[in-house]
């Protein structure tokens, strides 16, 4: 309890500082005038009285500093002392204080910024109700554990044969086109099942949640709509529940609104309107459709993979019972947040972290140097503390407090540019990186931030305080004190860190050149096509003639692309469904007339697409044999087909496949098409999804005689497609109003986005190997540019003695060559080891690609020598007789 | 006698202290450093100095309080008296002081009875 008391006056006493002296002084000059009146009276002189006085009080000042001592917070009192004296000392030496800031800034700035893309990403759980409890659920082939969607009856058997469950729902993204006064508009939602939103916890904010027989095929269709769109559109009017909204050609009546802060990550960025899947129709009693994302909600009392047991028995059930369309099929839980962010995702951003963190270590070593040139040059200072009883401990905390306002200010400055940095992310990675909305610098972020620049402080002032805190106080002391820091240990450090410098940039520069080499691999993969000069738009035919009659579709299409060709500067024109280069495929099984049927599990399979005569000369999608298909192909001709090279090789190893029939395709089948197809082609294969994987097998019918309600306009323009763009919208438009077209853009922009992910990390490291090497460039060029310095005066005693400029050259690049060549040695062992871990991100270059390496260390030489030569032809140019006097 | 001064140990001075001040009454301090060289008739070797970083730790631990006001000479000083709580711990000091004494004096004279 005193000791509280003592601790509160204590603080009293040190903010009142000033008015507690005075009265200090003259409570004791009360005491020696006091004391001085006694001896008087006692019969001594007024000047004996009072130096009696004095000598029996003791020391007056020893009082005054003991009493002190005990009053305030004396700790404090010499804190505020050392931080004065440190911004004096910053401030007098500005250079010092600027390079060394923005140093370190760099390395926390970009720290920071990766770490946020890390927290926000990786270390953040995603935002949903009890989300550790939710799974995406994925039915895949028995192999493979890629993101697989399901279909409606699996989904039912799913939901009620399992335990584990408390939901099971699923949920489409879908742009919807909603018709208002003839006007045609994309509106961006989703199809759930009426069990979606009480799955994920919301409720409406108005209204009502779906009725589960809304799901079902026929139901009358309802929607939700989203808070936003309820405002904007509706005017916020209770009253605009029970109207109707036309989407995709169908009245849907309103029935709720969604909360005003709905979100589903994994579902599209905005959500205007939800229905459910009725609206599928035709998809939803077909089991071969997959064309739904299932999520679940596990019971709390089920283990993750009591429940992944459970779904994956339920699915080789539904394999046994239903071999044509659960064939080879199995079922995975995925937790949420993997789904949300995949793995390679977070490799990738694991090994930019790393690759950060190398960046901060070489800005640590660059600062650690120029506090021991620093140091050095304030021995004599330092030694002069330490005789006048400053103790070790003191010049040690002085030293670690300048560390500390330099690491302050770095902080800051790094925070500065870390918002930057940020704001840059937001703008070039949107697309690229999930949850890109949730990277911000929040409470763990600034958390990291000053922990690093904590530990950094620590880091780039052990070795200046160690040297610092036990000098020899008279060799310092002595004249010619400067040749101690020019050989010996200090110089060894130096050099030490040097080498230490330019291996870890060698290692962050080999990774960033791994990535620049696999990036331009997988640019210069050949898709099978050519996209210049190729404009493109989709479309949706939602009237209700399209849907009930295929020819009404085909005449559209063949309307629409006779206008689009008499355009100038239209070379063919085409039209294709499903849209290639986007990774969404409609695959379906079937069967080779005359030939055995297959055991389950084997069938062949393809990608089925429906393309009209002109397209594959618009893509510059090359034909291996046979022929395409040209306008004789008709509907109520004999059916065609066309096949790539990779069908080819699946289905027909050892034969010609011209003239084979293929029947019983599992996929679009119209009424009225026809069920034998002959192979009448072969064209070569096209990478679809991404450039990083082979080509699956294809097949190719004409439009003519298998019709979708969607797809896509291709023209081949002879010049700049871009400039084509608006009459090419105009005149599919003016062919039918109510057919809205969207995303009319050059193909080259449309298939960029599967390069774009990679790009964004090649962008990200090589900026890290750039600075990187601007770091180590600078710190070989002050180290050697200070040694050199320093070796004046012994250079001045060799000039003296015959040597001339070319062999001071030597001397001096040679020092610096010595180092940068055992820093790579050392660099290229650790860059051996680290690169492994990049494997993954890494296409078409192995981790220890000799050209890499080579490359790299050539460039790491290169550049030493440039730092060299310039303190080292200042180092020759000296004149010897100054050297010689310099001390 | 003249000549053996004895040195002060800073806990004693505090218990010192406390108790001349419950002898005297509120008091300055050049009256306590005073009141103690009578007692002790200059055996005591202390600087007088020494008293008033003493007074500040008992002020700060609560057991003494101070008040400027005018001396017998009417001038300004600072006087200083003891707290309830200063009362209490001069009682449990003077006590352990008594109960240290008593067992010294039996170790140090002891070897006689037993």
């Amino acid at each position: 309890m005193s000791r509280m008391r003592t601790l509160a006056a204590r603080i009293f006493g040190f903010m009142r500082k000033d008015r507690l002296d005075r009265d200090l002084d003259e409570e004791l000059s009360f005491h020696i005038e006091m004391a001085t009146e006694d001896n008087i009276r006692r019969g001594m002189s007024p000047s004996e009285a009072r130096r009696a006085a004095l000598v029996s009080f003791g020391g007056v000042e020893q009082t005054k500093e003991t009493y002190r001592d005990g009053r305030g917070l004396p700790g404090v009192d010499s804190l505020a002392q050392d931080l004065r004296f440190s911004v004096r000392a910053l401030t007098k030496k500005p250079g010092f204080a600027v390079v060394a800031v923005l140093t370190l800034a760099v390395g926390i700035g970009a720290s920071t910024v990766i770490f946020s893309v890390v927290n926000a990403l990786i270390l953040s759980p995603p935002r949903l109700a009890d989300a550790e409890r939710v799974t995406a659920i994925w039915l895949t082939p028995k192999d493979k554990r890629v993101e697989g969607y399901v279909s409606y009856p699996d989904l039912l058997d799913w939901r009620e044969r399992n335990r584990g469950f408390e939901e099971i729902a699923a949920y489409k993204p879908n742009g919807f086109v909603m018709i208002d006064d003839d006007q045609a508009e994309r509106v961006p939602g989703m199809r759930v099942t009426a069990n979606f939103l009480p799955l994920i916890k919301v409720e409406p904010f108005r209204g009502r949640n779906f009725l589960p027989e809304e799901e079902k095929q026929g139901a009358e269709l309802v929607v939700i709509v989203g808070h936003t769109f309820w405002q904007q559109r509706l005017g916020g009017r209770d009253s605009a529940i029970g109207e109707q909204l036309s989407l995709d050609g169908k009245p849907c009546t309103i029935v709720g609104v969604l909360p005003p802060d709905f979100e589903f990550s994994l579902g599209p960025k905005q959500v205007d309107v939800v229905t459910t899947i009725a609206g599928e129709s035709g998809n939803l009693s077909q089991r071969g459709a997959h064309v739904l994302r299932a999520i679940g909600r596990l019971k709390p009392e089920v283990s993750f993979d009591e429940a992944q047991a459970e779904i994956a028995g339920i699915a080789a059930g539904l394999e046994r019972e239903y071999p044509r369309s659960n064939e080879n099929s199995t079922a995975y839980l995925v937790p949420l947040d993997e789904q949300l962010v995949g793995p390679e995702v977070r490799r990738a951003l694991w090994v930019l972290l790393g690759a950060v963190c190398f960046l901060l270590l070489i800005a640590c070593t660059n600062v650690t140097n120029l506090l021991l040139v620093r140091a050095s040059g304030r021995q004599k200072e330092l030694a002069l503390r330490a005789a006048l009883g400053g103790g070790t401990w003191r010049i040690v905390r002085l030293l670690l407090t300048e560390s500390a306002l330099v690491a302050g200010l770095a902080c800051g400055a790094g925070l500065a540019l870390a918002v930057l940095g940020l704001a840059a992310i937001q703008t070039y990675g949107a697309g690229q990186l999930p949850r890109l909305d949730e990277v911000q610098l929040d409470a763990r972020v600034l958390a990291f931030t000053l922990t690093v620049s904590a530990a950094t402080a620590v880091l780039f002032s052990l070795l200046p305080v160690l040297k610092t805190a036990r000098p020899d106080l008279n060799d310092v002391l002595k004249a010619g004190a400067k040749t101690t820091t020019a050989g010996g240990a200090s110089r060894r450090w130096r050099d030490a860190l040097v080498v230490a410098e330019v291996a870890l940039g060698l290692v962050l520069l080999v990774g960033a050149g791994l990535m620049v080499r696999s990036f331009s691999s997988l640019v210069n993969v050949n898709p099978g096509f050519d996209p210049e000069n190729v404009l493109t738009g989709q479309v949706s035919m939602t009237r209700s003639e399209y849907d009930d009659d295929p020819t009404e579709r085909q005449r559209y299409v063949a309307r629409t692309l006779e206008r689009l060709g008499e355009l100038p500067g239209v070379e063919s024109a085409a039209f294709v469904a499903p849209m290639p280069f986007s990774g969404g495929n409609v695959g379906g099984d079937f069967r080779i007339e005359g030939r055995p049927e297959p055991e389950p599990g084997t069938e062949p399979s393809a990608h089925v697409r429906s393309v009209t005569p002109q397209y594959f000369q618009s893509i510059r999608i090359p034909l291996r044999t046979g022929r395409v298909f040209t306008e004789q192909d008709r509907r109520d001709g004999a059916g065609v087909a066309i096949v790539n090279e990779a069908l080819v090789a699946a289905v027909f190893p050892n034969e010609d496949p011209i003239g084979k029939i293929i029947t019983n395709i599992g996929a679009n089948q119209n009424d009225g098409d026809p069920n034998r197809w002959e192979i009448v082609g072969v064209v070569g294969d096209v990478r679809h999804s991404s450039l990083t994987t082979a080509a699956s097998p294809e097949l190719y019918l004409p439009f003519q005689q298998n019709s979708w309600s969607w797809g896509n306009f291709f023209v081949r323009t002879t010049n700049d497609p871009a400039s084509l763009a608006a009459r090419f919208a105009d005149v599919i438009r003016s062919e039918d109003r109510t057919v809205p077209v969207m995303n009319v853009r050059p193909l080259p922009q449309a298939i960029s986005s599967t390069v774009a992910q990679p790009r964004f990390y090649t962008l990200l490291f090589s900026l890290f190997g750039l600075t990187g090497l601007l770091l180590t460039v600078t710190g070989i060029y002050s180290v050697v540019s200070y040694t050199a310095a320093q070796q004046t005066h012994e250079i001045g005693i060799r000039m003296a003695l015959g040597a001339r400029a070319p062999d001071v050259l030597r001397l001096v690049i040679g020092h610096g060559l010595v180092l940068t060549v055992v820093g790579i040695v050392l660099g290229l062992a650790g860059a051996v080891a680290a690169t492994r871990l990049m494997q993954t991100l890494l296409f078409g270059v192995s981790t220890t690609d000799p050209a890499t390496f080579v490359g790299v260390a050539a460039v790491l030489v290169l550049v030493s020598l440039l730092a060299c030569y310039v303190p080292a032809r200042r180092a020759a140019r000296v004149d010897p007789l100054v050297a010689l006097r310099y001390e | 006698m003249p000549g053996l001064k004895t040195e002060v140990m800073q806990g004693t001075l505090d218990l010192m202290v406390l108790k001349t001040l419950e002898t005297l009454g509120p008091m300055h301090g050049y009256g306590i450093a005073r009141r103690l060289e009578q007692i002790s008739e200059n055996l005591l070797q202390m600087n007088q100095g020494t008293l008033y970083p003493a007074l500040l730790r008992l002020e700060q631990k609560g057991w003494i309080r101070s008040e400027w006001g005018a001396s017998e000479n009417n001038r300004r000083a600072r006087f200083y008296a003891l707290t309830k709580t200063g009362r209490k711990q001069l009682e449990r000091e003077a006590e352990s002081w008594e109960r240290m004494v008593g067992i010294m004096a039996r170790l140090l004279g002891g070897t006689e009875g037993a």
